[in-house]
């Protein structure tokens, strides 16, 4: 009896004391924006560790795109064709191109970093004491989108300027105001679909092909180096649910005429507010729902 | 009998190599010594930062055709370093070693033919493949056509009891199992020389006592070379230890030698509930020395003497004739291995 | 078991070997890869759109300029206005390229990860056999991926395509894969010395890819990468493989890619093979097999 009574108080006592400290204001939230700050400044340090690999990245980019442009060279002759012109209303396909590939970074950034976020951290093997912290994982992988933009924007500029001294094209920077209210409303719905990709790949083990499959397939659809007119309807429609599409053919209009017709312009942020909020609704639902399906068959750490 | 791979100089080595088979030495070491230099690269900046390891220090070892021999050492002394050499994955800076007469810098292809190598890591096999695959898939890289594979993927995996789980990939098998894929595939080729480094290292007791016996039942003819931190292991399977630290073998003979050399008392472990009177233990003839640290009313009593077994019934009537305290458990303590090595080195193996 | 038969099974093994050990060997290597990469069901699935997703952006980047599957430009730089078929032939052999680099390139990082690098290091295989073997199953992978692809591109794209060249085609493709060893050699090379070899293998396959007549002739190249295109064993195999296939047995020029391949060849494959015997042995003296 007497020891019952001793371990309870003790059990009351140290109830007190933890109500004291640490896990008083204690509680699972939804969204941890505390750490989601401390993973992408841990992130970014080790980033800055690597300067090479921001190089690197921006500099890779062309020779995966460069063939396209030699060979509309081919097939055109040099720099402009009257159809391109007649379907796109543009006249430069390497200035059309370009200003595409900057954006192309970004969809780049937003499947193989945040999408496979945790892949990186499993092959350091950090991704189970991760997982084991009291933090939503939705939060981990916020830090780990934030911080990727940072080191994607560095490469998307190096890619630009490259490209344009490669190519010998240039843009006006009349409307650079718009251009940053369409990157960040992009780049912010990126982080949605970077949540989706995630939750899938938790579910499907082989990430590899996974991110292959998807990246091309948005690749196919984004009217990077080619105008949206000549693909098939049906492909038409699904590339305008990616959240980069809107945003490419807004920021190719301001960056190589400079102006955009106002009415279009509000439509178009709109829409991306739409697609914004879209994506982060489905993000974060399949992501819960891989985090699940994972959980229940116990292969969180395997992949 | 094909002819066409076979060069002059070849037919001469097999020929040597019958010789020293009948010399009866299977594995030879001779000076073999290995450094590693790490260069390290300060930022991108040019200065570098050198650092030096005598991984092997010019190790010599000979071992007789059909002996276990056991390297005994903690982590980071040097045996896996030893098996790599020999095994022809790492080249040593100097020395020579020869495994059934062939030369392992050489004639590497035929050392390696002439050995099976057991790395005691589970990640040695194809956990994609099914256990039968991952034999089958192994024996044609030991010159076997599938047939012969086949037959002997059964039959080895037969020996390890592993049938029933044959065609289960390997991936969904239990850490056990998979180490004895790992140990089977080591024996396809049924090889005169085995180098098993950590054979049984992180198995569960049942699984380690099962590959110990067939070591010892089963692979008799076989000449054995096993690195393990296990005392009771090298004790238990070796007819010869060699206790290796920092590059170098520290001492050598077979385990009772190598016991005899380090002490020639046993100690008595008695467990009390209560206080003895350590005084009147003292007094008995034959004691060499007697403590005992004191925790929660019970006391934990080291005695030591030239013949434990001789002493314990001494020292237990005394106890049992003090009032004050109650034997709890009782042990007689042989020097083990570990004491071995402590005293050579100055540290425990398992450190 | 008993002690006569157990030793008869080490002794057989003893007295084969060879080149027929080695090519069981390779053999062998090429069918445990073919069962890893089935068992990851979503590569089979990759496998059969593969073909679609590397032509399609390309067929659709030319559609824009073009505007119709001829283009009278192309005609002037390569002999044939047929655009889509030059290409549909091009970027289905590149797939064979992408695999023998990347594939092969990467095999003992890939063997070194999983773990199995050093059992398959103890066995008495010659080190370049598995380069070899894991070439053979890229080539039957790459291969089929190439099959796909131009029934693909026939099928739903308009490429037309001259039977009597598949023969002489596939005589290309073997002149093709030796050349290309001699790279997969180098390259595996860097794999072993460098911790990030993956980038170096991406960039130089990359630049091998875009120095050759793949997409488009070599003549859109600036002047000076020209040259060096004409220095790389796939610029003529692909220019000699889309013309037997394009022209039939009786293609223009080939006599002159066939010797230029052939000299390549063995220029490339020399190299390659001393490359890897010496940077195989450097690696086992730093002792950096394990934990390159």
């Amino acid at each position: 009896m007497m020891q019952t009574r001793e371990s309870l108080r003790s059990a009351d006592e140290e109830r007190e004391e933890l109500e004291n400290g640490y896990l008083t204001d204690f509680q699972p939230r939804m969204m941890d924006w505390n750490a989601s700050r401390i993973f992408a400044v841990k992130n970014i340090r080790i980033a800055i560790r690597y300067p090479t690999n921001v190089l690197i990245w921006g500099l890779l980019p062309i020779l995966w795109l460069a063939p396209y442009l030699l060979m509309m060279t081919a097939v055109a002759g040099p720099g402009t064709s009257e159809y391109f012109s007649e379907v796109s209303g543009f006249s430069d396909f390497l200035q059309f191109a370009v200003i595409g590939w900057f954006i192309f970074k970004y969809i780049d950034a937003s499947i193989w970093s945040i999408g496979n976020n945790f892949r990186w951290e499993q092959f350091s093997g950090t991704l189970e004491p991760l997982f084991v912290t009291p933090v939503p994982r939705i939060s981990i992988l916020l830090g780990a989108a934030f911080s990727d933009t940072v080191q994607t924007t560095i490469s998307a500029f190096i890619l630009l300027f490259t490209a344009m001294a490669l190519f010998g094209v240039s843009y006006t920077l009349v409307a650079v105001g718009p251009i940053i209210v369409i990157m960040l409303l992009m780049i912010i719905a990126f982080y949605g679909f970077g949540f989706m990709l995630a939750g899938m790949i938790l579910v499907f083990k082989d990430p590899s092909v996974l991110t292959e499959l998807i990246n091309n397939a948005v690749f196919t659809v984004s009217p990077i180096t080619y105008p949206l007119q000549v693909l098939p309807a049906p492909a038409r429609f699904a590339a305008y649910l990616i959240p980069s599409t809107i945003a490419i053919v807004v920021i190719r209009d301001l960056a190589i005429i400079g102006t955009y017709d106002l009415f279009l312009f509000l439509q178009s942020i709109a829409l991306m507010c739409g697609i914004l909020i879209f994506f982060w609704a489905v993000g974060i639902g399949v992501f819960n729902y891989g985090e699940k399906w994972t959980k229940e068959r116990g292969s969180m750490g395997g992949f | 009998m094909n002819i066409l791979g076979f060069t002059n100089t070849n037919i001469l080595t097999l020929f040597l190599g019958e010789v020293i088979i009948l010399n009866k030495i299977a594995v030879e070491i001779q000076d073999l010594s290995k450094t590693f230099i790490s260069v390290k690269k300060k930022a991108v900046i040019i200065p570098v930062e050198k650092t030096r390891v005598d991984a092997l220090k010019s190790i010599t070892l000979d071992i007789p055709k059909g002996q276990i021999y056991g390297l005994l050492g903690p982590n980071g002394a040097g045996k896996t370093t030893l098996i790599k050499c020999l095994a022809t994955l790492v080249l040593p800076t100097s020395g020579t070693a020869r495994v059934h007469g062939y030369d392992v810098l050489k004639e590497s292809t035929y050392a390696r033919a002439s050995m099976g190598v057991c790395q005691g890591n589970e990640r040695s096999i194809y956990w994609k493949l099914t256990a039968r695959e991952n034999i089958i898939f192994f024996a044609k890289l030991y010159r076997m056509p599938q047939n012969e594979a086949k037959e002997r993927a059964d039959e080895l995996l037969g020996q390890m009891g592993l049938l029933e789980k044959a065609d289960i990939k390997t991936e969904e098998l239990s850490h056990g199992m998979r180490m004895k894929i790992v140990f089977a595939r080591a024996l396809i080729h049924d090889p005169p020389v085995l180098l098993l480094d950590e054979p049984t290292q992180g198995l569960d007791p049942t699984f380690a006592t099962d590959l110990r016996q067939y070591i010892r039942n089963s692979l008799k003819s076989k000449t054995i070379l096993l690195t393990t931190h296990y005392m009771h292991e090298a004790d238990l399977l070796c007819d010869k230890i060699a206790l290796i630290n920092e590059g170098e073998i520290k001492s050598f003979g077979s385990p009772q030698e190598l016991k005899e050399d380090v002490r020639d008392y046993d100690s008595i472990h008695i467990k009390t509930k209560g206080d003895p009177d350590l005084g009147l233990i003292r007094e008995i003839d034959g004691v060499m020395s007697a403590n005992s640290t004191t925790r929660n009313g019970y006391s934990e009593l080291v005695v030591t003497a030239k013949d434990g077994y001789d002493l314990a019934h001494h020292v237990l009537n005394l106890i049992h004739q003090d009032q004050s305290a109650r034997v709890e458990h009782f042990e007689i303590k042989e020097p083990s291995l570990d004491d071995v090595f402590l005293k050579l080195t100055g540290r425990r193996i398992e450190d | 078991m008993t002690q006569t038969e157990s030793s008869s099974l080490h002794e057989k093994m003893m007295k084969r070997g060879g080149l027929r050990a080695e090519l069981r060997a390779a053999n062998a290597l090429s069918i445990k890869q073919w069962r890893v990469e089935f068992s990851y069901p979503l590569s089979v699935l990759y496998f059969i759109v593969m073909p679609f997703l590397w032509f399609l952006p390309m067929l659709l980047a030319g559609t824009a300029v073009a505007g119709s599957p001829t283009s009278s430009v192309f005609g002037t730089y390569t002999g044939t206005t047929d655009w889509v078929t030059y290409i549909a032939i091009g970027s289905a052999f590149s797939g064979l390229a992408m695999s023998l680099f990347w594939g092969t390139g990467m095999a003992f990082r890939r063997e070194q990860n999983v773990g199995t690098l050093e059992t398959l290091m103890t066995t008495p295989i010659r080190r370049d056999t598995i380069v070899w073997g894991t070439m053979l199953h890229n080539v039957q992978h790459g291969g089929l991926g190439v099959i796909l692809q131009l029934i693909f591109s026939v099928l739903f794209f308009g490429a037309t395509l001259n039977l009597w060249g598949v023969f002489p085609a596939l005589g290309i493709v073997v002149l093709a894969v030796i050349g290309m060893q001699g790279i997969v050699f180098a390259l595996t090379c860097i794999v072993l010395l460098a911790k990030q070899g993956w980038m170096i293998i991406e960039v130089v396959s990359e630049v091998f890819l875009i120095i050759a007549p793949i997409s488009y002739p070599i003549v859109v190249l600036p002047p000076i990468l020209q040259y060096v295109s004409l220095a790389s064993p796939l610029t003529w195999s692909v220019d000699a493989f889309r013309s037997f296939l394009m022209y039939g047995f009786l293609a223009p020029g080939i006599i002159q890619a066939v010797a230029a391949l052939l000299i390549i060849d063995i220029l490339f494959i020399v190299v390659g093979s001393l490359l890897f015997k010496y940077t195989e042995r450097y690696v086992r003296a730093q002792g950096a097999l394990s934990q390159f």
